[in-house]
């Protein structure tokens, strides 16, 4: 069963590979001159000044940026129009060029919404092998966010289970051709950072009271010491805090366009590779190949460690009726599940979370 | 020396410094963990769940060197 799958993946891996290394004829002739270009930048900067405005904001945005994968709406703005321009040089080229990576975005988007209108016709009492592959993710989302934020607080699950399902979807468009991760690009990080701060300071104050999150923030103390150090933890700790927005954003952003920037040098070095022997290759090495198992890796632990912190984040500034220090609260309740089971029946369920039998 | 040769010298020796020290604290973080879970193979799950976590705070420091030239550099070649 599991080397199927190994097996499965691994030639869809090797056809990824062969399809982002077919347009290398797209690619390699505008990589050359871009890695040209940035040679003379650095030997000459007195002679790059000495260009006209346009050229000088043709540098300034190439010297820091890496050799990208090929994208539909790059190829789109390739396309020769009949004036001798390119779409890329007429507005409608510059609009989608500038909206790029929320153009992928809307495309996740539609498709999740597809798929989560589609699912939910679905009742069947014999189901294929999609609908049970699907509900054998969502249910171990489920229950491994339950397991951290604790059961009581189930109504939270959803939140990052969505979360942890959006980054993944995002991270993962990386491995499919003419796509490139929404999360790559520093704007979404940082919304999704900023919707998991306001939203953890939100049900922090709202369900924990403002007294019990000033408590939280002040470092939990509990006895005559923890009050005396309070004062210091509590600076500490803003700081701790306002510094959790950057770090999440910053962590998903690196991560990921590193990953994209590390196919890329790949692709073009393979595709450097071929023309040493071919002088005008058609079809690049496949050196990337190996990297994109690291991507497969890298875009489902980079989405776990996101949504894991936020979970974290969450069940600091929630309020836990037994004592506090535990991050799972299922390990802590071994005694009567059935009470447990009622006990939540009665309290808040959200729509979405389903209680497991 | 001129700018741009200014970052291409110190972005590699930098990114190579917070490469080392990522992977240093990488190498011990992991290294413990599977001596603890060799340990206590029961509890690999939680463990492993910690270990990840620690790695993520770790590899950030990394990332950070890994980002800051590209968003730096962009600033500091505008000029």
């Amino acid at each position: 069963m599991g080397q199927v799958i190994v097996g499965k993946l691994t030639s869809l891996l090797l056809l990824v590979a062969l399809v982002f290394a077919a347009p290398a004829i797209v690619n390699a002739r505008e990589a050359a001159p871009a890695v040209a270009h940035t040679g003379e930048l650095i030997n000459t900067p007195a002679e790059a000044a000495t260009h006209g405005p346009n050229d000088a904001h043709a540098e300034e945005h190439h010297a820091p940026h890496a050799p990208e994968l090929p994208t539909i709406i790059y190829i789109i703005n390739k396309i020769q129009l009949g004036d001798g321009h390119t779409v890329g040089q007429t507005a409608f080229g510059k609009f989608l060029a500038g909206y790029e990576k929320s153009i992928y975005l809307l495309l996740v988007l539609t498709i999740s919404a597809l798929a989560f209108f589609g699912s939910l016709k679905l009742v069947s009492l014999r189901p294929g092998k999609l609908q049970v592959g699907l509900e054998m993710l969502v249910e171990g989302v489920t229950d491994f966010f339950t397991g951290i934020v604790g059961k009581e607080h189930k109504k939270h699950v959803p939140f990052l289970c969505s979360l942890f399902l959006f980054i993944w979807i995002n991270n993962l468009t990386a491995l499919f051709p003419f796509l490139a991760p929404a999360t790559a690009k520093f704007q979404t990080t940082v919304t999704l950072a900023l919707i998991v701060f306001f939203y953890f300071i939100f049900y922090g104050i709202f369900e924990g009271g403002l007294g019990h999150f000033l408590w939280h923030l002040a470092g939990s103390p509990k006895d005559a010491v923890g009050w005396a150090i309070s004062p210091v933890l509590f600076v500490l700790e803003v700081v701790g805090t306002l510094a959790k927005p950057l770090s999440l954003s910053l962590r998903l952003f690196g991560n990921i366009m590193g990953e994209d920037i590390l196919l890329g040098v790949f692709l073009l070095l393979g595709i450097m590779m071929a023309g040493a022997v071919v002088p005008d290759p058609i079809i690049g090495v496949p050196l990337h190949l190996p990297f994109l198992f690291l991507v497969l890796l890298g875009g489902t632990i980079q989405a776990l460690v996101f949504s894991l912190l936020a979970a974290i984040y969450l069940s600091m500034v929630l309020p836990h009726h037994d004592h506090e220090g535990h991050a799972h609260g299922e390990d802590e309740h071994p005694l009567m599940p059935g009470a447990e089971e009622k006990n939540e029946n009665s309290g808040h369920v959200d729509a979405g979370v389903v209680p497991f039998a | 020396m001129d700018k741009a040769s200014m970052i291409a010298m110190g972005y590699p020796i930098g990114l190579g410094l917070a490469a080392l020290g990522a992977g240093l604290g990488l190498g011990n973080a992991v290294g413990s963990a599977m001596e603890a879970i060799g340990r206590q193979p029961e509890a690999a799950g939680k463990i492993q769940i910690s270990m990840i976590l620690g790695c993520a705070f770790i590899e950030a420091l990394a990332i950070y060197a890994l980002i800051s030239p590209f968003i730096a550099g962009a600033t500091f070649m505008a000029e």
